[in-house]
């Protein structure tokens, strides 16, 4: 089960399901399956992409350690112990990486491994970019985004246009999007979120 | 003060609307994507042992069998290929937009292994389940290739007409 701390501003989602599709998807990719590995990237790269970025490094330094998380994940793939918990062991290494990243762009001396990483950020007057409870709120929006995938294309759109944009879509343009009534929207909106919340609860 | 649930929905909709990530450049994801594909390629597994299996059955749907009496009244055909040690049981229906196989490992040595189809421009993988099974749904018409990984050895099946 995911075990996300909970705080006092911030409840704690949990998704068996998809823990155990991450640990499917990592089963398939130890036996060579490009599928699996090509849908294991496409489910996290949002939020890998999002530790760089939410630390303060450009879209290019961002990238790089993108590309560099996926090369260590692909590196250390057979020898991960909990595949279940692909989830955590992706975001510590993103978040080891963009540090590496951060100090190396300050012409910083960069730690060699994460024990060393992790010593000296405890030192840090302020490593809030990379704070605990900044990554467990994006890994927490990270199974939300999950679960609105799981659910019927109707609902991915509703939530999508309200939630999920920069500019919250009106009421109007997600009823001309899903041809119905634009009073049909708020009782669809409601069940599609009480859909999201039973996937998480 | 809030029930529990109420701060749950209220919670989640605070982290919906907060969330500002948006997805990584595509030309990161191609080189995350290809990483697999060209390393995997240049690192196989070492002692994998292939076997190719033949076929010894096809009983096609409301056709008799060689010394069957009647034909038989089954909606799907089914294929029986066999190999040294194993055989692969495959049942073939008509759906819809295709066909659906289900197929069974009769062997050991292949749980949570993958069965891969194959023809030109078209792959499917899945995982072979508990009881050795493994499915496929809605494939096009044509020439297939299947291939069933397994621990330590794999069964290929170089032709299967849909």
């Amino acid at each position: 089960m995911t075990t996300a701390p909970e705080t006092e501003n911030q409840v704690t989602l949990v998704s068996a399901a998809a823990e155990r599709t991450d640990a499917r998807l990592v089963k398939l990719c130890r036996r060579g399956d490009q599928q699996a590995w090509d849908e294991l990237v496409d489910r996290f790269q949002r939020l890998i992409f999002a530790i760089p970025r939410r630390s303060g490094l450009s879209e290019e330094q961002a990238a790089d350690v993108f590309q560099e998380v996926f090369l260590t994940l692909f590196a250390k793939i057979n020898s991960i112990e909990q595949p279940e918990r692909i989830r955590a062991w992706l975001v510590t290494t993103a978040k080891f990486k963009t540090w590496a990243a951060v100090r190396n762009s300050k012409g910083l001396y960069s730690p060699a491994t994460e024990e060393e990483m992790e010593a000296e950020m405890a030192n840090l007057p302020d490593a809030a970019p990379l704070a605990d409870d900044t990554l467990v709120e994006m890994e927490q929006q990270h199974l939300i985004r999950a679960a609105i995938s799981e659910l019927d294309e109707r609902c991915r759109t509703i939530l999508s246009m309200i939630y999920l944009r920069e500019t919250s879509a009106s009421y109007a343009e997600v009823a001309e999007a899903i041809g119905v009534g634009e009073t049909s929207i708020s009782p669809l909106r409601s069940r599609c979120l009480k859909k999201v919340e039973k996937k998480l609860s | 003060m809030n029930n529990p649930k109420d701060k749950f929905s209220e919670d989640m909709l605070r982290l919906m609307q907060a969330d500002d990530s948006i997805d990584a450049p595509d030309q990161a994801v191609r080189y995350a994507k290809n990483l697999f594909r060209t390393m995997s390629s240049q690192a196989q597994p070492s002692g994998l042992r292939r076997f190719i299996a033949t076929l010894t059955a096809d009983l096609a749907p409301n056709v008799a069998a060689y010394g069957e009496r009647s034909a038989s009244g089954a909606a799907a055909r089914q294929m029986l290929f066999t190999t040294g040690e194993h055989a692969i049981d495959l049942r073939i229906s008509s759906v819809e937009n295709g066909f659906d196989i289900r197929g069974q490992i009769l062997g050991d040595g292949f749980v949570n292994g993958t069965a891969t189809i194959e023809s030109a421009g078209f792959t499917a993988t899945c995982e072979v389940d508990e009881n050795n099974g493994f499915q496929f749904s809605t494939l096009p018409a044509g020439e297939f290739g299947l291939t069933i990984r397994g621990s330590d050895s794999e069964i290929a099946v170089d032709k299967i007409s849909l």
